[in-house]
């Protein structure tokens, strides 16, 4: 399975995300999702911080929907979830912040990441179609479980966009069923755990890309728990990490506003900087 | 008059809820399923897979039927409240006690069945969330039993509410873990609870409190709860030589509601009531009806009828009973209600203390302010209905740890009060 990437994708979305990879891949290292909180702090703000990331070198964007009840999430993101809510983030708000981030680096492929319910709430192919007519690659949704996703992944189908399926170290036989419904790529989940910054490399990590790869010609990033450039470093064996609680801690952590896209920048520069060499 | 019929132990296991519900997925019609983040789903296939084997374990049940027998003190009786009935003025209103069962109210139902299953699974800790604190006294309870480590999750003005429970629980060796997010109440010790076992899988068994969450848990926690239903059955037949006109139980999650409509679901000629929280009345953010007021959504797990805003988030709640203060509802709820086999009214925070005044006065019983929304209802309920009829209540909990939060109420809220640490 060592062709490039984008023949595995299923549709257009799916095809710009696994470009990304093979980008990323022909300038020797795995490539960098970068992860932020759609309107954390605030609109504007967000849309900064995204494009900082982009700056910094970030192969593909996604943006939080933040929701009330987010399961999935360490306390850094729910935090930042629960200001962003506070400043009136609501869904077509946070869409828009991913549209004008789409709008602004075309080439970096932005997909958007949010609980069902908050879909669920629009007709399915309302959003879907919402969606492409914004530009946007694809969806991940942390609580929605392959066999629940049928009316999803078909909606978003005939809109050309992907299905980001997640795996993660539990998965075992379901790798299978979750790599062939998977597009554009796969979300490996590093840690059994919610989202946030641990120290160290996951132990069943390893196992758990090579295991998605006996399957799946699309690339598989690593994500949950990436705090820097040295365990980015730990995970090139994957096609990509994905990095975010890490962000927007750095965002909380930071005097002023300049200091925090300075630094939330950097970080970023440093993590592309630690992926080459793969 | 007291009713008392010979123990469960040796019993066989439940009878499914309905024909053709749940579906193999955990549907009941639209509602059910499994929304959970994809580390949790081959847990849930593996805890679905021990269910399914202990359901058809002989040894299994007579174990459980032992325990509630010998250790939970089941049957609870079957009251006859004979004073109440007066006042309504109406139908003779009879109490099923689970206010009686150890540890005081229902929840120890389901805690002892699921401790027995995790133990099958190899499970060394219980993980919980609370509300009122009486599933988390139910689950320290059991751990304790079991040899097995706990840890509750309860929102920060739940354990100010229940300050007694919290107690409990630390006194039965649990750790009762503070969540001070949001309205600090079920709904986030629920998220707080769903975080921990995502990371704890391995070697935590989540004990979900009510017939909510993803498939298995709304028909796991159902069949467990379904001894109150199968032991009300056979006792009002002998009380009265014939089947109640309606069953009426409070609805949170709605976990004691499903045990004892379980035990009629299929007689068409019983109603069936439940009564949801209407808290401060009808405005967004003052009740906690999901049933009433929601709209098919999905969290903790499961699609159902969710309180919650035009754009999805999850909608603030209020109950001045923490066990019903829930902006969810079990799918089995959720699908009595769209096929019209069950009733669902609300009851507001006053009429509840009303009630609960009520049954202390007339009965000489408090009852969980939980329990006193169904109270209220029942009350109501008889006044329309002629002498001869029945009306049968789940008596879900006891007042006990409800007792200085009505006080302050009844004094008009004045009087500082914090719990300890």
């Amino acid at each position: 399975m060592d062709g490039p990437f984008v023949t595995w994708a299923h549709t257009e979305g799916g095809r710009r995300l696994a470009a990304a990879f093979d980008r990323a891949r022909e300038q020797g290292r795995a490539a960098l999702v970068g992860y932020w909180m759609g309107g954390y702090p605030d609109a504007e703000a967000s849309e900064a911080a995204l494009l900082a990331l982009a700056r910094g070198g970030c192969d593909v964007l996604e943006v939080g929907l933040p929701f009330s009840d987010p399961v999935a999430d360490g306390p850094v993101l729910q935090q930042a979830g629960a200001v962003a809510l506070q400043a009136g983030a609501g869904f077509r708000r946070v869409l828009d912040v991913a549209t004008v981030v789409q709008a602004a680096v075309p080439e970096t492929p932005v997909v958007v990441m949010g609980y069902y319910n908050l879909f669920l709430q629009m007709e399915l192919g309302t959003v879907a179609a919402e969606l492409a007519r914004r530009g946007l690659a694809g969806v991940i949704v942390p609580d929605l479980p392959v066999e629940e996703a049928g009316e999803m992944r078909a909606a978003l189908a005939a809109h050309e966009l992907a299905w980001v399926s997640l795996a993660a170290p539990t998965s075992g036989e379901r790798l299978a069923l979750l790599a062939e419904a998977g597009d554009g790529f796969i979300y490996a989940i590093s840690h059994a755990g919610v989202t946030g910054v641990r120290q160290g490399v996951a132990p069943g990590a390893r196992e758990l890309v090579e295991g998605l790869r006996r399957h799946t010609g699309l690339p598989v990033a690593l994500g949950f728990g990436v705090s820097g450039p040295q365990q980015a470093a730990a995970y090139r064996f994957a096609d990509g990490v994905v990095v975010g609680s890490a962000f927007v801690l750095r965002w909380m952590e930071a005097p002023t506003r300049r200091d925090a896209l300075r630094e939330v920048e950097g970080l970023a520069r440093a993590l592309h900087e630690a992926l080459v060499g793969r | 008059m007291l009713h008392r019929p010979e123990p469960l132990a040796g019993r066989r296991g439940p009878e499914p809820p309905l024909d053709g519900v749940p579906d193999p997925r955990g549907y009941f019609g639209g509602f059910g399923g499994r929304f959970v983040p994809e580390t949790l789903m081959a847990p849930l296939e593996e805890l679905t897979r021990a269910y399914e084997q202990a359901r058809q374990d002989p040894a299994f049940w007579e174990e459980l039927g032992q325990l509630q027998a010998h250790y939970a003190g089941r049957p609870t009786p079957l009251y006859r409240a004979d004073r109440l009935s007066r006042h309504a003025g109406g139908a003779r209103i009879y109490l099923k006690r689970e206010d009686l069962a150890h540890t005081g109210a229902h929840k120890i139902n389901n805690a002892l069945g699921q401790a027995l299953l995790a133990r099958r699974m190899g499970k060394r800790r219980l993980i919980a969330e609370t509300g009122a604190g009486q599933h988390g006294v139910a689950t320290a309870t059991v751990a304790a039993r079991f040899g097995m480590a706990c840890t509750v999750f309860m929102g920060a003005e739940d354990m100010e509410r229940q300050h007694l429970n919290v107690v409990r629980m630390r006194m039965l060796g649990a750790e009762v873990r503070p969540v001070t997010i949001g309205s600090a109440t079920l709904k986030e010790a629920t998220d707080e609870a769903i975080r921990d076992w995502v990371a704890t899988v391995a070697d935590s068994h989540y004990v979900i409190g009510s017939a909510v969450g993803p498939h298995p848990y709304p028909v796991m926690v159902g069949d467990f709860q379904s001894v109150i239903g199968q032991e009300s059955r056979r006792q009002i037949l002998a009380a009265e030589g014939r089947l109640p006109d309606w069953v009426v139980a409070c609805v949170g999650g709605g976990s004691n509601a499903i045990g004892i409509f379980r035990g009629f679901v299929r007689d068409d000629g019983v109603g069936l009531l439940g009564v949801e929280a209407g808290g401060r009345g009808e405005a967004p953010g003052q009740h906690a009806a999901s049933l009433s007021r929601g709209r098919l959504g999905v969290l903790h797990g499961s699609k159902s009828l969710l309180l919650q805003d035009a754009e999805g988030q999850v909608a603030p709640t209020h109950s001045i009973s923490a066990g019903l203060d829930y902006p969810g509802v079990g799918p089995e709820h959720a699908y009595l209600k769209a096929v019209g086999r069950a009733r669902y009214v609300t009851v507001e925070d006053e009429r509840a203390l009303e009630a609960f005044g009520l049954l202390a006065r007339l009965e000489g019983i408090l009852p969980a302010m939980e329990s006193a929304h169904a109270i209220a209802a029942a009350v109501e309920l008889a006044g329309r209905l002629p002498a001869d009829a029945i009306v049968l209540v789940n008596l879900s909990g006891r007042g006990d740890k409800d007792v200085e939060h009505v006080a302050r109420h009844l004094e008009g809220g004045r009087g500082a009060w914090t719990a300890p640490s």
